[in-house]
């Protein structure tokens, strides 16, 4: 039995933005990194490090997987890795959405934003 | 866009160490893909500070995300889940303050830069020389398994430094009979050519025992090694392992290589295996490009013999649980039973003992001599570490100051002491981490031109120098450590409680103690870089002295030439002939005025020793050189009497010997030893001629009894050619080509050299130390100079009103200009007077080096404290002179 989308929540915010960028389309390490810095206005830019970390865990937890898809080489003539979003990530990145979407409608969030927008 | 790896590159690759090899082997490659693409990024919007700030931001985030790994790894490995939160939550809280750290530095990017840069240096300068060290004494054999438990073993005099080469009859001696050795192998050196497809090549050799190869645990990386029955029956096996190098220049890296005939110094060969690029043999400068059995000895170095000559190395392989001493003791022994049994030359027979040393890439002697002479460097290195260090924590104590109101206000908020101290660490932690990057960085340029240096002599030697783990470690280690005790006295002071009382007092802050902190950094700082330098100073003034020295023979415009007719499997008659129509072509060249061989070149550290007899008394020790015809008109040695060798002196006629003056007077004091005979190696020698002393072997020796002999009576197939010419000695070099080409055009060209070039070799330390303790003095005295003028200038800065008072008073410019300038060199008076006590107390550990210079040289010390005071002038010269020539009605209105 698949293990339920329910129990990864709440994401950590690099998690969902990872799932997002994959959520588009399949992409390797350094075209995340670049999505996810447009995505958020340049606020959060993934080193190497963590941003592999972070694969580690989604990789292992079955969120993301590594794309069987073989792209053409890219200018430099390597072959990089891609990687998917697995069925189970798309569960949780929109289990991860509705609670943030809950989150927003709340009587004090929607205070507050009416409050910061007008 | 290029495909070599830029410095950043090579940086990154070398962090990527500190992950677990688990994820590195997963992600490392895919990281590094990342991290260039984001380089390229970096450096297209911004150039170098755009790659500045990606460094910045990368640093901190790669080495939490290293450790949070590392974690990881360990938790998964024990299982050790009952801590698993309370680390996670340390780790955070870490992480928490190197972020913290991160933005407090790139608030101030001067400061941070700065900083960084001159632990950079600092780091830098120790982290390169500690890849030397590494790689030349520390490092087990590369590509071997097992290399903790690898001895080499040489037989020797009891209670005595003599040592002995092994003979094959030892070598069996022992390796059948050791308990406490898995197995023993033999090898030795052998000139090779080694023509493909027609193209001959010399090549540098190595025969070794079948089990020469399993004995190191290498492994092949195409075909393989000899196999045991090449080792048992002489002259039944040509087979040649290679080394990857060579297959790759010399056999155009053809995977099909294995089975492939070549001529191996005029015999047929097959090549059965390629060595991996990271072995370098048991003694790693020397380059190898090919391994023959031992075997095939009398084809390839038939001047020796499978029995009772000595010219073997030998190395074994301790058995499990057993020590060095245990085996020493075993090999001991059967030294000891060999040497009474065996039919030996007399000679051999008082060598009972035997010798075990760690194998670590270097005979023991040069072991010994490159250890004394790195940890000199290294010392220098580490002064120069201390300097960079004291140097930021002065920047660090300013800092501190500055940041008063910060401290002041964070502890109002309630912020602990111990809090704000850790924070305050953390900071210079992360400055001294990055400088630690910045040193590999320093450390890899550093290393890389280190193994570009060439180095004189006629073997090949070829360093691999690069940073590896042990050093990455090692340069964090030093780092994070300097990083506490240089950081902690900064961080304590800005955290003093008592901070608050003084927060509205905004001028006159810094009291008394601070500024005698300030101003006993910067003493330390100058008197550390005066050591420094007055060591070069002493180094160059022996290299000037080295330079200077009469070698009693003339080394311009000689060329010079290796030759080896053993290894194109020319046999005497041939060698013999060989080495006579080369003179002879080469004497009719124009512009040579003589052309001879010698057995080895003077004065390149190479020597040869013996016993003569003289009237009945035996044992009288000489160091000796064969030559030929013409040696003393190639290199010039005037002879005082008698006659230099001849035509007349053939194999078959009466031994003759010409001997140095030092020699004749020993066994003439009145002058006629010529005409006098004596006996040496079993024969009687005449003495025809007295040639001048000179230096033989090394500058600074003392001059020996010395004697020639004829190369036609005692003859070599191991030669040196000299050719003196009128001009250039290069320029006669296609000539001497031409020649060796005409006799036979199969042969491999030798390569071809000078006598200057080759004799450098003699001069090669002190040119190295000077180099490096000048390089190294040179930044010491740059960092110490920036930090006086920077002090100078505070000072002036934070009395500008006093001075605008005085100058309003009617004190003159020049009082003003000559208080502050009082203030400058009495601060650098300080450090050299300090300096010059350090350095009296250290130079006489270069004493061996310096070719009779005195330790305490007056010009040295005298030159170096006159530099240091014009310096001390000049930097607080300029801050002086602002403070005088400022207006001051203005400066007392403005503060």
């Amino acid at each position: 039995m698949p293990p339920d989308p329910r129990s990864f929540l709440p994401l950590r915010p690099v998690d969902l933005q990872i799932l997002l960028a994959l959520a588009e389309e399949e992409r390797h390490g350094y075209g995340l990194t670049q999505t996810i810095a447009d995505h958020t206005d340049g606020l959060v830019t993934l080193d190497p490090g963590n941003l592999y970390r972070v694969l580690k865990r989604l990789l292992a937890d079955g969120l993301v997987a590594e794309s069987q898809r073989r792209h053409a080489p890219d200018l430099a003539g390597e072959r990089r890795r891609y990687y998917r979003l697995t069925a189970l990530g798309g569960r949780v990145m929109a289990g991860e959405l509705r609670r943030l979407e809950e989150l927003v409608r709340s009587p004090t969030a929607r205070a507050t934003l009416r409050r910061r927008t007008t | 866009m290029s495909r070599t790896a830029t410095p950043s590159e090579r940086c990154f690759r070398l962090l990527l160490l500190l992950f677990p090899r688990s994820f590195r082997a997963r992600f490392g490659a895919d990281m590094r893909d990342v991290f260039r693409d984001q380089l390229c990024d970096a450096h297209t919007r911004a150039g170098l500070p755009g790659i500045a700030r990606l460094w910045l931001r990368t640093l901190p985030a790669l080495m939490g995300a290293a450790l949070l790994e590392r974690a990881v790894a360990l938790r998964d490995h024990t299982h050790v889940l009952a801590t698993h939160t309370r680390s996670d939550g340390m780790l955070e809280m870490i992480m928490g303050d190197v972020r913290f750290a991160g933005r407090m530095l790139r608030k101030s990017p001067v400061f941070a830069a700065a900083a960084v840069l001159v632990i950079s240096l600092g780091t830098g300068a120790v982290t390169t020389l500690f890849s030397a060290v590494n790689a030349v004494l520390l490092r087990p054999l590369p590509a071997t398994t097992h290399a903790a438990r690898l001895v080499g073993i040489q037989r020797a005099q009891p209670g005595s430094e003599d040592v002995i080469s092994a003979s094959y009859a030892y070598y069996r001696a022992v390796g059948d009979r050791a308990r406490t050795l898995d197995a023993v192998a033999a090898w030795s050196r052998v000139t090779l050519s080694i023509a493909s497809d027609g193209e001959g090549t010399t090549a540098y050799g190595n025969i070794v025992s079948g089990n020469y190869f399993s004995v190191l645990g290498v492994r092949p990386v195409l075909g393989r090694f000899f196999a045991p029955d090449e080792d048992v029956t002489p002259l039944t096996h040509p087979v040649l392992v290679v080394s990857e190098a060579f297959w790759q220049s010399r056999l155009g890296a053809d995977p099909s290589v294995i089975g492939k005939s070549v001529t191996v110094n005029g015999h047929p060969y097959t090549i059965i295996g390629v060595a991996p690029a990271e072995f370098r043999g048991v003694f790693t400068p020397l380059v190898i490009d090919a391994w023959v059995p031992l075997m095939m000895q009398q084809q390839l170095r038939p001047g020796r013999d499978l029995a009772d000559a000595p010219w073997l190395w030998m190395f074994g392989r301790l058995k499990d649980r057993v020590s060095q001493d245990g085996a020493q003791r075993d090999v001991a022994s059967l030294t000891a039973a060999y040497a009474s049994a065996a039919a030996e030359p007399d000679g051999f027979r008082t060598l009972t003992d035997a010798r075990l040393w760690p194998m670590t890439g270097l005979p023991p002697d040069a072991r010994r001599a490159a250890l004394g002479f790195m940890s000199l460097l290294f010392g220098a290195a580490v002064l120069v570490l201390l300097i960079a260090s004291v140097n930021v924590a002065s920047m660090l104590s300013a800092r501190a100051v500055a940041r008063r109101r910060e401290m002041a206000l964070r502890s109002a908020l309630g912020a602990g002491r111990a809090r704000l101290v850790r924070q305050l660490l953390t900071e210079s932690l992360v400055l001294f981490l990055a400088g630690a990057i910045g040193g590999l960085a320093v450390a890899q340029l550093a290393t890389r031109a280190l193994e570009g240096m060439r180095i004189p002599g006629d073997v090949a030697v070829s360093l691999e120098l690069s940073p590896d783990v042990r050093v990455l470690v090692f340069s964090l280690t030093i780092s994070l450590l300097t990083g506490v005790v240089f950081g902690l006295a900064p961080a304590l002071q800005a955290a003093r409680k008592d901070i608050a009382l003084r927060l509205r007092d905004q001028s006159a802050g810094a009291g008394t103690r601070r500024a005698f902190l300030a101003n006993a950094l910067i003493v330390g700082q100058l008197a550390l870089s005066l050591v420094l330098l007055v060591v070069a100073g002493l180094f160059v003034r022996a290299l000037e002295l080295g330079a200077r020295v009469d070698p009693g023979f003339d080394r311009a415009h000689v060329a010079t030439a290796a030759l080896n007719t053993e290894s194109w499997g020319y046999d005497e008659t041939e060698g013999r002939a060989f080495f006579r129509t080369l003179r002879e072509r080469i004497g009719a060249l124009p512009g040579v005025t003589a052309a001879s061989y010698s057995s080895f070149l003077p004065l390149t550290m190479s020597s040869t020793g013996g016993t003569i007899e003289v009237d009945g008394t035996a044992g009288l020790p000489i160091r000796l050189l064969n030559v030929d015809t013409d040696y003393f008109d190639a290199v010039r040695i005037p002879l005082v009497s008698g006659r230099a060798f001849d035509n007349t002196d053939g194999q078959r006629a009466p031994k003759v010997a010409v001997i140095n003056e030092t020699l004749a007077r020993r066994i003439r004091p009145d002058g006629s030893a010529l005409g006098l005979t004596f006996g040496f190696a079993g024969e009687r020698f005449t003495i025809v001629g007295v040639a001048r002393d000179a230096k033989y072997a090394a500058l600074d020796e003392a001059t020996p009894p010395f004697a020639y002999f004829s190369l036609a009576q005692r003859w070599l197939s191991t030669q040196t050619l000299l050719v003196r010419t009128g001009g250039d000695p290069e320029s006669i070099a296609p000539g001497i080509l031409q020649a060796v080409r005409s006799i036979d055009a199969a042969l491999p060209l030798p390569a071809l050299s000078t006598l200057q070039a080759e004799t450098s070799i003699v001069l090669l330390p002190q040119r190295v130390a000077a180099m490096v303790t000048g390089a190294l003095g040179a930044m010491g005295l740059l960092l110490a100079t920036v930090g006086l003028y920077g002090i100078i200038t505070y000072s002036t800065g934070r009395r500008t009103r006093e001075i605008g008072l005085r100058v309003a008073l009617g004190a003159r410019r020049s009082d003003v200009l000559r208080m502050i300038i009082r203030e400058g060199v009495l601060l650098a008076g300080t450090g050299v007077a300090i300096g010059l006590l350090l350095a009296a107390a250290t130079t006489r550990l270069v004493t061996t080096y310096l070719f009779g210079v005195h330790p305490l040289d007056g010009l040295t010390f005298a030159a170096v404290s006159a530099l240091f005071i014009t310096i001390a002038l000049v930097a607080s010269w300029l801050p002086a002179r602002r403070a005088a020539t400022a207006d001051p009605m203005v400066v007392l209105k403005t503060d």
